[in-house]
């Protein structure tokens, strides 16, 4: 018997909350896909994702449910996709709006869509964090994503002049 | 409720960008283009030790210098911009490189200066290091259009001695001069063994 066309899907994160959603919404993750394709019996136990929290998997749903029905990227098709995905930082108007999130949360939904493989919401995040690093001065970035300047004065100094003849390049 | 990335205040301490996995942090950069890459390796070791090998494989590059042989063409800006900085690169046992000359040569050979002294552990003298490359280089290269090739170097730690082949090619005429400047270049390492860097032949 072929599964109904809106299978419901339970799942669980890692703070207890859970969620039930269309298979098909679901299967946007390539990690969940091949675990529904391992279990052969209707089952009502939640799937346990312990790596993810209930706020970043409502938004991880709500970018996979605006994407349903989309052809996901397969293995044979990785080549042509690589070709396309390069010299490209576009990121669709839905897609901008949707990451327009604060910092934490948008290193949490790059980390939950690499762990649930869903390739497309990755680059989404990957590429939003590329464009913020573009057109910035070393201490712009230190400064925008809390990082420490760790170099040792010499190496600093270094550093400086290589910035000081930056148009020389 | 959402914020906008710019306006948000950082989280604490923790530093988001810096703990991912290296796996991600190569997909966020991998679009990225040299000159980006060059700031990015500006900011922290973590960030430094991971991209300025990028930026080399980006031009084959990386192999070589693992090996200690470094065949460069300064037609690859970023390339000398990295070596420039990297902190890492502390072994060269040869030198290969092409000069070419054009508009941001001196630029470029205040880079190569800056690399090769670093790989000459503390140089007694450094201005003296520094005016006597730079008086070696340009006077090999005086005609615009001319290109100078450095072939050779060799044992910078070990012997402490360097030799520098040049070939001045014109490009216009397509013909080869090879070029013998006279200049010598002495300078003193950490451990007072005579650095020298002649023209070969």
């Amino acid at each position: 018997m072929a599964a109904p066309a809106t299978q419901q899907i339970k799942i669980r994160c890692n703070d207890e909350k859970e969620f039930t959603v269309d298979r098909d919404v679901l299967e946007r993750s390539v990690l969940i896909k091949n675990m529904l394709e391992d279990v052969t019996e209707q089952q009502d136990a939640p799937i346990p994702l312990p790596n993810v929290s209930g706020p970043v998997m409502a938004k991880v749903l709500e970018y996979c449910t605006h994407h349903r029905g989309e052809p996901l990227p397969s293995a044979d098709t990785e080549q042509s996709q690589d070709e396309t995905r390069k010299r490209t930082t576009d990121i669709s108007e839905w897609d901008q709006k949707f990451i327009t999130v604060d910092q934490e949360m948008l290193f949490e939904i790059i980390l939950a869509a690499n762990y649930l493989d869903i390739k497309s919401l990755l680059d989404v995040g990957c590429k939003t964090v590329a464009n913020m690093i573009k057109g910035k001065t070393p201490e712009e970035i230190r400064k925008l994503f809390n990082i420490v300047n760790d170099f040792t004065p010499e190496e600093e100094a270094q550093i400086k002049k290589e910035n000081e003849w930056a148009e020389d390049r | 409720m959402i914020t906008p990335i710019t306006q948000k205040k950082t989280t604490g301490s923790v530093e988001l960008l810096v703990n991912l996995p290296n796996e991600l942090i190569l997909e966020i950069i991998e679009d990225i283009e040299e000159e980006t890459l060059l700031v990015l390796s500006m900011v922290c070791h973590r960030l430094h030790l991971l991209i300025i090998p990028i930026i080399l494989s980006r031009y084959n590059l990386l192999e070589c210098i693992s090996q200690g042989v470094l065949k460069l063409d300064t037609g690859n800006g970023p390339v000398l911009s990295a070596l420039h900085i990297a902190t890492f690169v502390t072994y060269l046992k040869t030198l290969d490189m092409t000069l070419q000359y054009m508009c941001n040569f001196p630029a470029r050979l205040r880079r190569l200066q800056g690399f090769l002294s670093k790989r000459v552990d503390r140089l007694e003298n450094e201005q003296e290091w520094y005016s006597s490359i730079a008086e070696f280089l340009n006077s090999a290269v005086r005609l615009p259009g001319s290109k100078l090739s450095i072939i050779g170097g060799s044992g910078w730690k070990t012997q402490g001695k360097a030799h520098v082949h040049v070939v001045m090619e014109d490009v216009m005429e397509e013909k080869k001069i090879e070029k013998d400047a006279s200049s010598e270049i002495v300078g003193r390492t950490h451990n007072s063994a005579p650095l020298v860097v002649r023209s070969g032949s």
